[in-house]
This record gives structure tokens, C-alpha cells and sequence, in this order.
């Protein structure tokens, strides 16, 4: 897998830090915030693209597309389909780039690059235009970028569905596997929302936390009596998607397994959840019928937690109503408290924290959640990491404005 | 060549070497594409880059029939010569 979240690249940093406790949510400083509310979020500082791209390349990406092509690249990397010139395996083969496929969950697009070329545009004209606006700024740019550096040519979709886009990607890709469409899917999700424009996107549907830059310890809540909504942040996390025999043949490592997958819709409302919970819990339901597990055989729930009010008493209700009685017991954790959510991207760094939280059996603590608000009265791993004895199954959910729901079921591999 | 034709030659070659880093060797036979590695986007970027350098307008399309750095640099001189005995 391939990481960069706030705290910066690579999964064992993303680890430690959240093992650490460290919140990675500050001051927004990129650009002036006097527009919008939440004037904090989970933004990756010191962060150098000319570390790990060239020059020329990067003049015609957004941040967006940085973040996948670097993402990609550590997937790739770690997956061991890289040659030592950097180049993936199928580039040496006369066969084989057809089976390989890319699918990308993203929400915003690339509107750093856009809303500065449309700075020039109404300044100055047309021709102080970039040309490569036409390929930088749409959400799908990522998934043409990535497929051109790495010479992909089989499926390539980009999934936009709010917060549950890279679950969305990520399901489609192991379908196509599942299917037969493709031999090695490349998936995950990328966002970079940290533009006066994008931001105002998100402000506008009320959806937004509202912390001020005067704030002494910004943070986000999840499930916190103090909830008062969504803290964006930035970043990507990528993945190689293999049928289990192909992998253990080549003797990739293997990270997990995508057991099963299920989402369904609300149908209720354009911004706000069911506030029964019905519709994301019939998600979370079918996900285990096709696992064959019982509620009882989950051993966490990494939620969507959108610190959004209705939405975590929502998908507590969801909980609930699906796992039935085992809802008490079984612990419920969203890290993403610590660093923020990155809307398009957030449930594949969701993903990349289940796997490694699998691997070492600890529960990564949902930050910030001093007291549970009303409605919300989970088994939360608050505060502090939990060590388990056993972390097989873990159940991962992502929602979306509209009332898209998803999730997935993850084991650990034996 | 007139004096005023290698400046304008050299000028490009500076331009081409900021746009595609110093390293890159650059020769009048280099293609755009294939040697340069320029897809039609980046023959737009430049053609800008040289528009606003000479103060000219070069024709978009005239830029993208050109292959190589020569034709590159013979529609620069012609549009900047073209300018110049317009105004004079």
C-alpha cells in the first residue's frame, strides 16, 4: 500500500503517530479562510513534490494528482511490481499492461490548480490560461495520470460519491477481479480540498464544524458530545487489488483480504442521513451475509464518524440495528479524529489503518471523544489505543452526502 | 542568418532548456514529441512561453504542425520579423 495523510508519507509514519495520539489538525495557512467557518483541517505541511516527482511533471498536476501518482508509486513499490528502474514489472512484458486497472475514489477534483488559473483567466485573459487546466483540475485526472506514468491499460473508472468515493473505487476494482476483468487492480483514493473554492463547496452545505482560527486546540469530534461536524484534511491511499491465487503465487505480501462489500442508499434526503440508520444498516448486513459471519465474529468497527450530529447518531442506530446485540461489545474506533476526513480518500486511509491495525492486533483510538454525546453509546475505543487478543474481521463503513452507504468486510490473512 | 535571427534562435533555446530543465539536450533536429517528449499540451505552454518572451502572437496551430525545434524557431523568427516591419 501507499500512504500520505497529514501527518506526511508512508504508512508506518501514519502508524506511529496515531499510536502516539499525535492530532495532526491545525490552522488552515495555505490560503485566506476568512470565508468559510472551519478555519482548521488535517493539512500536510512541509510537504516537498519535488522529493518525489520531477519538476516538469508536477507544473502540469494538481496536488491532488501528486499525492496519487506518489501513492501509486508506494503501492506499487510495496506490492513488489517495481523494477529497480522504477518501472512496473508489465512495462517489460510484451503482454500483460491490458490486465492491469485503476480505479480512484475522489470528491473534489484538483481546484488548487483550477482556481488559479481562473485567478489568471479573469485577470489577465485566456492566454494566461495553463493549458494543462484541461487536464489538471477534473476528478478523473488522477486516474489518467496514474495510468500514464505506470503504463496501465485495462479498466480505469473514478468514482465520486463524497465520503464513500474510494470505498466505491475500491469495491469496483475487487469486482473486477472477481470478474475476471483484470489481473491486478491498482485502487484507492486521493484529495486535496484545501482551495478558498473547494472549501466553500463544503461550507455552503452546513455540513462543516465550525472552528475558528483563534482556536486553542483545534480538533475533530467523532461521536463527542462536543460533535459539531466535518474537519477536511488531505491526502491519498492506494493499493494492489490481486485475486489470493495470483498473489500467493508470485508470493506477494499480503496485507488482507477483501472478504466482502456491500452499499446502499438512503433515498431520503440531498444532505442529511435516514436518521433511522435503516438503509446503512442494511449494508453493514449484506456485507456480512456474503462474508458468512455472524455480528458476533466482528471484531471492530472502524466508523465512518463524521462528527456530523445526525449522521453519528445515525450510523450508531445503524450499528445497532445490524450487529443487534453484539453492538455493545464489539469496539467501535474512528482514527480519522485525529488527523481530519479526507472526504474522496478517506475510507482507502481508513482501509490502510485497518490493515495495519490488523497486522499488530491494536485498536487506534478515536481522538478527542472525552464523552459520548446523546444517541451515541457504542463500545468506543476512546482516547487511548486498545491491544486486542484477536483483530481478524474488521468491519469498515464510509457515507456520503445523499445518503450513499458503504462498507466492508476486512481479514486479516492467516 | 541575420544577427537578429541567432538572437532570437539562442532565445528559444534558453526558453526550451527553463521549460524542460538544463539537462535536456536540445538540438534544431530534436522532435517535439518523440525526442522532447512535448505532448500538444506542452507545445501550447510553450507557445505562450514564447509569446509573451518576443511579445508575439504565434498561431496555436502553427505551433502543433511543428515536429522539430528548427521549425519551432524558423516560425518565431518569421512572426517576430513579420511584427517588426509592420511597425516599422
Amino acid at each position: 500500500m501507499g500512504v500520505i495523510s497529514p501527518y506526511g508519507v508512508g504508512s508506518d509514519l501514519l502508524w506511529a503517530k496515531l499510536i502516539q495520539g499525535k492530532n495532526a489538525i491545525r490552522v488552515i495557512n495555505s490560503f485566506d479562510t476568512s470565508h468559510i467557518r472551519c478555519r482548521v483541517g488535517g493539512q500536510l505541511v512541509d510537504f516537498r513534490p519535488e522529493d518525489y516527482l520531477p519538476p516538469r511533471m508536477i507544473r502540469k498536476i494538481d496536488r491532488f494528482s501528486v499525492f496519487g501518482l506518489i501513492a501509486v508509486q508506494h503501492a506499487l513499490q510495496d506490492a513488489g511490481l517495481l523494477l529497480s528502474n522504477q518501472k512496473p514489472v508489465w512495462s517489460e512484458q510484451k503482454i500483460g499492461d491490458n490486465r492491469v486497472g485503476i480505479t480512484v475514489g475522489n470528491n473534489l477534483g484538483g481546484w488548487e490548480f483550477a482556481e488559479r488559473e481562473l485567478f489568471n483567466l479573469w485577470k489577465n485573459g485566456p492566454r494566461d490560461v495553463s493549458p494543462y487546466m484541461a487536464t489538471a483540475w477534473f476528478p478523473a485526472a488522477v486516474q489518467g495520470n496514474v495510468s500514464i506514468q505506470f503504463g496501465i491499460k485495462g479498466v480505469g473508472r473514478t468514482f465520486l460519491s463524497d465520503r464513500a468515493s474510494s470505498a466505491h473505487a475500491l469495491m469496483h476494482a475487487a469486482d473486477c477481479l472477481k470478474r475476471g476483468n483484470a489481473d491486478i487492480m491498482i485502487a484507492g483514493g486521493t484529495e486535496a480540498p484545501f482551495a478558498p473554492y473547494a472549501a466553500l463547496c463544503y461550507q455552503t452545505s452546513n455540513l462543516m464544524s465550525e472552528q475558528d482560527a483563534n482556536i486553542k486546540e483545534p480538533a475533530y469530534r467523532p461521536f463527542d458530545q462536543n460533535h459539531d461536524g466535518l474537519v477536511m484534511a488531505e491526502g491519498a491511499a492506494f493499493f494492489v487489488l490481486e485475486r489470493e491465487e495470483d498473489a500467493q503465487r508470485r508470493g506477494a505480501p499480503f496485507l488482507a483480504k477483501l472478504k466482502s462489500w456491500s452499499s446502499t442508499h438512503d433515498g431520503f434526503d440531498a444532505i442529511h442521513p435516514r436518521p433511522d440508520g435503516k438503509c446503512y444498516a442494511a449494508s453493514i448486513t449484506q456485507t456480512l451475509q456474503r462474508a458468512s459471519l455472524s455480528p458476533s465474529e466482528v471484531d471492530c468497527v472502524f466508523a465512518a464518524g463524521s462528527a456530523i450530529p445526525a449522521e453519528d447518531i445515525s450510523e450508531t442506530c445503524a450499528i445497532r440495528l445490524a450487529l443487534g446485540y453484539d453492538a455493545s461489545h464489539i469496539p467501535v474506533t474512528a482514527p480519522k479524529s485525529a488527523f481530519g476526513n479526507l472526504f474522496g480518500a478517506a475510507f482507502a486511509l481508513d482501509m490502510a489503518i485497518v490493515i495495519l491495525a490488523m497486522g499488530r492486533r491494536v485498536i487506534p483510538a478515536t481522538l478527542h471523544l472525552n464523552q459520548p454525546a446523546k444517541g451515541c453509546d457504542l463500545e468506543y475505543v476512546a482516547r487511548h489505543p486498545r491491544q486486542v487478543e484477536r483483530l481478524d474481521n474488521c468491519l469498515l463503513n464510509a457515507r456520503g452526502i445523499g445518503g450513499v452507504n458503504a462498507s466492508m468486510l476486512i481479514q486479516r490473512p492467516f | 542568418m541575420t544577427t537578429h535571427e541567432i538572437n532570437i534562435a539562442k532565445r528559444v533555446y534558453e526558453i526550451l532548456h527553463e521549460h524542460l530543465g538544463s539537462h535536456t539536450t536540445v538540438l534544431p533536429e530534436s522532435d517535439l514529441l518523440n525526442d522532447l517528449g512535448m505532448d500538444s499540451l506542452e507545445q501550447v505552454e510553450l507557445a505562450l512561453k514564447l509569446e509573451k518572451d518576443f511579445s508575439i502572437k504565434i498561431p496555436i496551430e502553427d505551433l502543433r504542425n511543428c515536429v522539430t525545434v528548427e521549425e519551432v524557431i524558423e516560425i518565431v523568427q518569421r512572426t517576430a520579423s513579420h511584427k517588426e516591419s509592420k511597425n516599422a
